[in-house]
């Protein structure tokens, strides 16, 4: 099994920079200034199942505000190294290494990566707090939920890519570990990764593109405030889909995921999203449907269940800079016997609600 | 004014629009480069998905800088991608690890500089900028 000593690999980024004087020092950076609201009293809107960043009735400015600074140094013969701190409002603008790595291209068509990076889970989760990099203020909360609580994983990338005529490939396997502090249910806990495996693949055909990944980890949940609930197992399998159809000013895009839990947390969720967008001049409106089902394998009744409508305009004022709006409407599906057996587990079901929330997401 | 007079002055405003439409831009390489390259070949190139010349030999793509009118066209006519959608296709592999853009310089002069030196490299420049130590491997 392989043993990565996370802080030693963390810290040693930086010492890459001290030493070397000649090499190029290369800054780049982005940032989202976003605000919401929910539009209804009681409504809650959940943001981020790690951080429990949400949206009510009184206007938030964490949940989608995010500030980046990346740091990249070419080492020459192909090694490079590179640092990313991500600070998100949502866990109070508390900076972080969102990045941290070294990289090495073996051949023009393969590289290997070594550090902390982002999880692979969908099209944009390896670089999901760009704003500037997609329509939304953020992609469909219905399809995101495994990223949320693996968003970084300590290990090692490999990665393939070539072209071929109207063919584009890339193929990567991911290897690591990770561990995160949590809300869960029941209250603050640890939730400690290894064994995390993925692979996934995307190809691009002319104005098709088809992308398709599997991730597996072992997991343990342990709850903090109490010394008698012993871990949890709650290791996972998560397989994911996407195509993408761009031509003309037009974009259609679709992405699943599908998560099984282990036999003693007889959970099994699902997700995806169906969304469309129309360029025109500096414009993009865009309109997405998104759901989510949570269901037990003991019981047929779904456990969670419910869907958003997404509306949106981006607006690229500037050249380094985008305005967006969006409204989202969520209808929750789920059963009330259910959502009083998520309150009975010390959760809060997913309820109706309206939300309306703008950004400005900028990269330099 | 005179019919001749306006008929001169539209025949000149015509011409000069028509100067205008014609600044073209020219992708040059090094004379000793015998690569055959398509506006396809080129946009994989510069978008980084081809890691080298149609032949195998290594390809050191470079570019204008980013506000750059000459890079603007180009981005638009061959990548097919406005300022706004370079920034953002570069941004999703710079913020991923999964790529870095082409080497930036400021001038005409300096890719002419570079393309003369290097048979590995490929640069854009205003069509009118072209000079016998380059060779244009397309125009539009």
């Amino acid at each position: 099994m392989l043993k990565i000593n996370k802080k030693l690999i963390v810290a040693s980024i930086p010492l890459c920079f001290a030493f070397s004087a000649n090499a190029d020092l290369k800054f780049n950076g982005f940032m989202s200034i976003g605000a919401g609201m929910t539009l209804g009293d009681d409504e809650v809107f959940l943001i981020d199942e790690q951080t429990g960043a949400e949206y009510t009735n009184d206007i938030a400015f964490k949940p989608d505000s995010i500030f980046g600074l990346q740091v990249s140094s070419d080492l020459g013969d192909g090694l490079s190294a590179t640092a990313q701190i991500v600070a998100i409002g949502g866990n109070d603008f508390e900076a972080d290494f969102d990045w941290a790595y070294i990289q090495y291209k073996m051949t023009p068509q393969t590289t290997v990566t070594i550090g902390r990076l982002r999880s692979p889970f969908s099209l944009h989760s390896l670089y999901v707090d760009v704003g500037y990099t997609y329509n939304w203020i953020r992609p469909p909360v219905e399809n995101n939920y495994p990223a949320d609580l693996l968003k970084r994983i300590e290990g090692v990338d490999f990665t393939w890519a070539n072209s071929l005529g109207d063919w584009d490939a890339t193929a990567s396997f991911t290897y690591g570990s990770s561990e995160i502090d949590a809300v869960v249910s029941v209250g603050p806990a640890t939730i400690k990764f290894k064994d995390i495996m993925g692979v996934n693949a995307q190809m691009t055909y002319d104005w098709l593109t088809f992308r398709a990944g599997y991730i597996k980890e072992d997991a343990t949940v342990t709850i903090k405030a109490n010394n008698f609930t012993p871990p949890v197992n709650a290791g996972n399998k998560v397989l994911t889909g996407a195509v993408v159809a761009e031509w003309d000013n037009y974009t259609l895009k679709a992405e699943f995921f599908n998560r099984k839990f282990p036999d003693n947390i007889t959970n099994h969720d699902r997700g995806y999203y169906l969304s469309g967008a129309y360029n025109i001049g500096d414009f993009t409106p865009h309109l997405t449907y998104s759901a989510y089902k949570n269901t037990s394998n003991n019981n047929s009744e779904a456990m969670e269940d419910y869907n958003s409508i997404i509306a949106g305009v981006k607006y690229n004022f500037h050249p380094s800079a985008m305005f967006k709006i969006e409204y989202i409407k969520r209808t929750a599906d789920t059963s009330a016997e259910a959502q009083a057996a998520v309150i009975a587990n010390g959760g809060t079901p997913a309820g109706d609600a309206d939300v309306i929330a703008f950004a400005i997401d900028l990269i330099f | 004014m005179k019919i001749s007079k306006i008929i001169k002055l539209t025949a000149f405003a015509l011409f000069v629009c028509t100067l205008q439409a014609q600044a073209a831009v020219a992708i040059i390489v090094n004379p000793s480069n015998t690569e055959v390259l398509d506006e396809k070949a080129i946009a994989k190139i510069f978008l980084g998905k081809a890691k080298s010349f149609p032949s195998g030999a290594g390809v050191i793509p470079v570019d204008l800088a980013q506000s750059s009118a000459t890079r603007i066209t180009f981005g638009e006519t061959v990548l097919d991608k406005s300022e706004s959608q370079m920034k953002a296709y570069w941004a999703k592999l710079m913020f991923s690890g999964k790529g870095t853009p082409p080497k930036e310089v400021a001038t005409d002069a300096e890719v002419l500089e570079l393309v003369a030196k290097n048979p590995s490299i490929i640069g854009y420049i205003d069509a009118s900028s072209v000079t016998e130590k380059v060779k244009v491997v397309h125009q539009f």
